[in-house]
């Protein structure tokens, strides 16, 4: 568990910078979307119930410590939507395809869960009319989160991989 | 950066970028038909109108719904939250809004306001077919008088 934990200290911190950089005047809602650097590492370092947990744990704090406990269904079906796409495009492309890929999706598939539920939660199907400019904004900050993905990766899988499988 | 990426990473960057552009075209041009007549705006709450504000009105009232506040403005021409009890503030941030078809949303109250008014385009092509028999549960989300697609 020690790992999930870093982790989840770092998804926090990120979403702390975060706040102080408001895309609101993009899109509402809009933002960059650096804790899915944290949670693309995850997806290639971690075993799957163990990258739930860290989601979960994710989705469950920050509604804790900032959104209000409103904002977890936008945040869980947005985080949980993405984290299946990511794997299922990590695990089953393998290499075939890196992590500007994976992230650009994961982030398009953030968007639509969260103006999914937005459409759902307030009868209101209109949302949608939100979701092309949310995945332009988000394609630029996922590809960036990729980029970044692609450094950090192969110097963590230097560590010891039973620390990642604990 | 680009060096790095491989050819399937950039055919999915290709992809979202020519749904996302070419989504915001089609938008775009929906909405540019829209002749402003007379404006107004409505507000709903759980998808229910609570609300119908014209936007040649000035208006500064404390709108409450079942899960908090929000302090509607209207003001020259426009509509905007000015207050809100929520944490995102996402609808206060969003600022004025004053174009046929433009929304605010305040997702933790359930509460969205949309601007209508006009000759919308949306309407024109409604029109074309006879019109359809409207349900019990679609009847509660048109306008007061008479059958509107929604957006």
């Amino acid at each position: 568990m020690a790992p999930v934990g870093v982790f989840l200290a770092v998804i926090l911190a990120l979403g702390l910078l975060e706040r102080m950089v408001p895309l609101d005047f993009l899109v509402p809602g809009a933002r960059l979307g650096l804790s899915n650097v944290v949670v693309l590492t995850a997806v290639y370092l971690f075993r799957f119930r163990v990258t739930l947990l860290l989601v979960i744990l994710k989705c469950a704090l920050t509604s804790v410590l900032a959104g209000g406990p409103a904002s977890l269904i936008y945040s869980a079906s947005g985080s949980l939507l993405s984290l299946a796409a990511m794997w299922a495009l990590v695990r089953r492309l393998g290499e075939r395809i890196g992590p500007v890929g994976v992230s650009a999706v994961g982030a398009a598939c953030h968007g639509t869960g969260q103006v999914l539920a937005a459409c759902l939660v307030l009868e209101n199907m209109g949302m949608f009319i939100y979701l092309p400019p949310l995945l332009l904004v988000s394609l630029i900050s996922g590809v960036l989160v990729g980029a970044i993905v692609q450094r950090i990766v192969p110097r963590l899988r230097v560590l010891d991989r039973e620390w990642f499988r604990r | 950066m680009v060096s790095e990426m491989k050819p399937l990473d950039a055919l999915v960057v290709a992809v979202i970028l020519a749904v996302a552009v070419g989504a915001m075209a089609l938008i775009s041009t929906t909405r540019d038909g829209a002749d402003a007549g007379e404006l107004y705006a409505e507000v709903y709450e759980d998808g229910v109108l609570i609300r119908t504000l014209p936007l040649s009105e000035d208006f500064d009232d404390i709108v409450n719904t079942n899960r908090g506040y929000n302090r509607i403005v209207v003001e020259a021409g426009g509509i905007r939250v000015a207050e809100a009890d929520c944490a995102s503030k996402t609808c206060v941030h969003i600022g004025t809004k004053r174009l046929p078809g433009e929304m605010i949303a305040c997702l933790p109250h359930r509460l969205v306001i949309k601007i209508k008014g006009g000759e919308a385009p949306y309407d024109a092509i409604a029109r074309e077919s006879p019109p359809p028999a409207v349900p019990a549960t679609v009847a509660r989300y048109s306008a007061p008088k008479r059958c509107r697609i929604d957006r």
